[in-house]
């Protein structure tokens, strides 16, 4: 699995969305991405990039582009 | 009365928008409110709906509709379509004001001018208005956007004492500037809204997320000097590392709406010592309007785990049966006495006419014991619901969906974070189905579902489900 792969999963199992839904427009507050699933999601992504996230990049991480930025800082190219 | 405050600044700031920054100060507050309430204001007393967020002009709108003398139930404009569909049917409103498109649910209403962001409806049919007890001030959901469409009838009695013993408890001066970041359609949101404005307060209004900059952005910017949460707002909190977090204004944090672990109570008593703010560990029921007790900021060491004493103007008892137990380290039935205590509850619309049955006495269903201090303990509950991010899901409802939609026998048990589904003799499929069910009626995360499968559900001597058979099993 890539990378992309990876995240995209992430995304998938937190929000309980399709892959195919999961792009650069995902963002906080639509689809079921509320305050409670972002906690899931970043619990997921933590889990699937053996990472710990800085609490400044949880709450910056608001949308699935921003999401890939911020794992560029943990050496997560893409 | 907070929907009339008097003795305050009407010079001093009552509302910000966070994120328009556009400010309204109580006089012009008390101008809105005036323009609205002579729009609503009849003869009869009225039902109305408000659809809303946290935004200024449904504050506005809730004002209003008190001032006005007709009921008010605030409902979050994010419920799900079809139990919006099923509280209309069931309580048909006379008044609608919504903050967002809701027209095409509405059958037989007309829209009517109204400048303002809100939507203004009201029903055509007007001659078959059951009747309002006319001490019948707000109504609320006792499950916020899920599920039932039970309603807490609330008096004006209820709404102000309630306000004012927790005005009390939190000092609250014209000086204070919270942040509303829970909806103002839930008992403990509406509380903190009442009890500052009738203090002369200046509310933040935000719809913002705390897990999201933006929010903490906001808070800073305005120099909020509190907030307020659930457990799961903690737990986000302690996610974000809030002891660290740089938030200068910040005097005052409350947390009621389920119980927080020891051990968060513990990380966030100690945040609060190096961080010189008040942290509020308290409790309460909507059908105590909100707040039933609280921990004094300077017990809170010493009192951990406690829900502490019962707000000014309220008693807590605890019983066995119709037995009061005196002594400490007993546990019983918390019973609440004081002015807060609903009317009673409503399940249809004629139930609207029905005065106080209650007297001022409120049979909580929770377990607990006081300790020789007099601080109050829960140990457990009596009625079996759970609280899943402080919003309350009834298990033999759940299991009563669970049965008549897919014909099998369930069972449904857990604890404040996790709703545990078992059905009987099913295709493994089906526990996918009903998961699904379950998290679309109660708007809940998938996580905190679970489900299992048996041959048999375990029954007692009687017939009963087994609970505690049911649980016991898991550990093995």
């Amino acid at each position: 699995m890539t990378n992309l792969d990876k995240l995209i999963k992430a995304f998938s199992d937190a929000l309980e969305l399709e892959p195919e839904l999961i792009n650069d427009e995902l963002s906080y507050g639509t689809e079921s991405w509320d305050s409670i699933a972002h906690l899931a999601l970043v619990a997921s992504i933590e889990m699937e990039f053996d990472i710990m996230l800085s609490s400044e990049d949880v709450i910056d991480m608001s949308s699935f582009k921003k999401a890939k930025e911020i794992l560029t800082k943990y050496d997560v190219g893409f | 009365m907070f929907w009339k405050p008097e003795n305050i600044d009407a010079n001093a700031i009552a509302l910000i928008d966070d994120s328009s920054g556009r400010q309204l100060t109580y006089r012009e507050l008390d101008n809105f409110c005036s323009l609205l309430t002579d729009r609503i204001t009849s003869d009869e007393k009225k039902l109305a709906f408000l659809f809303c967020d946290n935004s200024i002009d449904c504050i506005i709108a809730y004002l209003s509709i008190l001032r006005s003398g007709n009921t008010v139930l605030p409902v979050s404009s994010r419920m799900d379509d079809t139990l919006k569909v099923v509280l209309l049917k069931i309580y048909r409103p006379e008044i609608v004001l919504s903050i967002d498109e809701i027209s095409y649910l509405l059958e037989g209403y007309e829209q009517e001018e109204y400048d303002g962001k809100l939507m203004l409806f009201k029903r055509k049919q007007s001659d078959d208005n059951l009747p309002l007890h006319k001490d019948l001030a707000v109504l609320l959901s006792t499950s916020g956007t899920t599920g039932s469409p039970k309603l807490v009838r609330l008096s004006y009695k209820n709404i102000s004492s309630n306000a004012e013993s927790i005005a009390e408890y939190l000092a609250i001066t014209g000086t204070e500037k919270p942040i509303t970041n829970l909806p103002m359609s839930y008992s403990f949101g509406l509380s903190v809204i009442n009890s500052h404005l009738l203090k002369g307060a200046k509310i933040v209004c935000s719809n913002k997320s705390m897990v999201m900059r933006d929010f903490w952005n906001t808070f800073n910017l305005n120099g909020c000097t509190s907030f307020s949460g659930v457990p799961y707002n903690y737990q986000m909190l302690q996610r974000l590392k809030f002891d660290g977090m740089n938030l200068p204004t910040l005097k005052t944090m409350t947390q009621a709406g389920g119980r927080l672990s020891e051990e968060f109570i513990k990380y966030f008593y100690e945040a609060s010592l190096k961080k010189n703010i008040r942290f509020f560990v308290m409790y309460g029921q909507t059908e105590a309007t909100a707040r039933i007790s609280y921990v004094p900021v300077d017990k809170l060491g010493e009192k951990i785990g406690s829900i502490g004493v019962p707000i000014a103007g309220g008693a807590i008892r605890i019983f066995n049966g119709d037995c009061e137990i005196t002594s400490p380290h007993t546990a019983g039935e918390l019973v609440y006495y004081g002015s807060n205590v609903m009317m009673g509850y409503a399940e249809s619309r004629s139930d609207l006419s029905k005065g106080d049955e209650l007297s001022g006495v409120l049979c909580t269903g929770d377990l607990a014991y006081k300790d020789e201090d007099g601080y109050f303990y829960i140990t457990g509950r009596l009625k079996r619901f759970i609280k899943l991010f402080g919003l309350r899901v009834n298990l033999d409802e759940a299991e009563k969906l669970i049965e008549n939609e897919f014909g099998i026998a369930a069972a449904c048990y857990g604890s404040d974070d996790m709703l545990k589904i078992l059905i009987q003799s099913a295709p493994a499929v089906l526990s996918e189905t009903v998961k699904r069910k379950i998290i679309d009626t109660y708007k809940i995360h998938h996580s905190v579902v679970s489900v299992g499968c048996i041959n048999t559900i375990p029954v007692t001597q009687s017939g009963k489900k087994d609970y505690k058979l049911i649980q016991s099993m898991e550990l093995r």
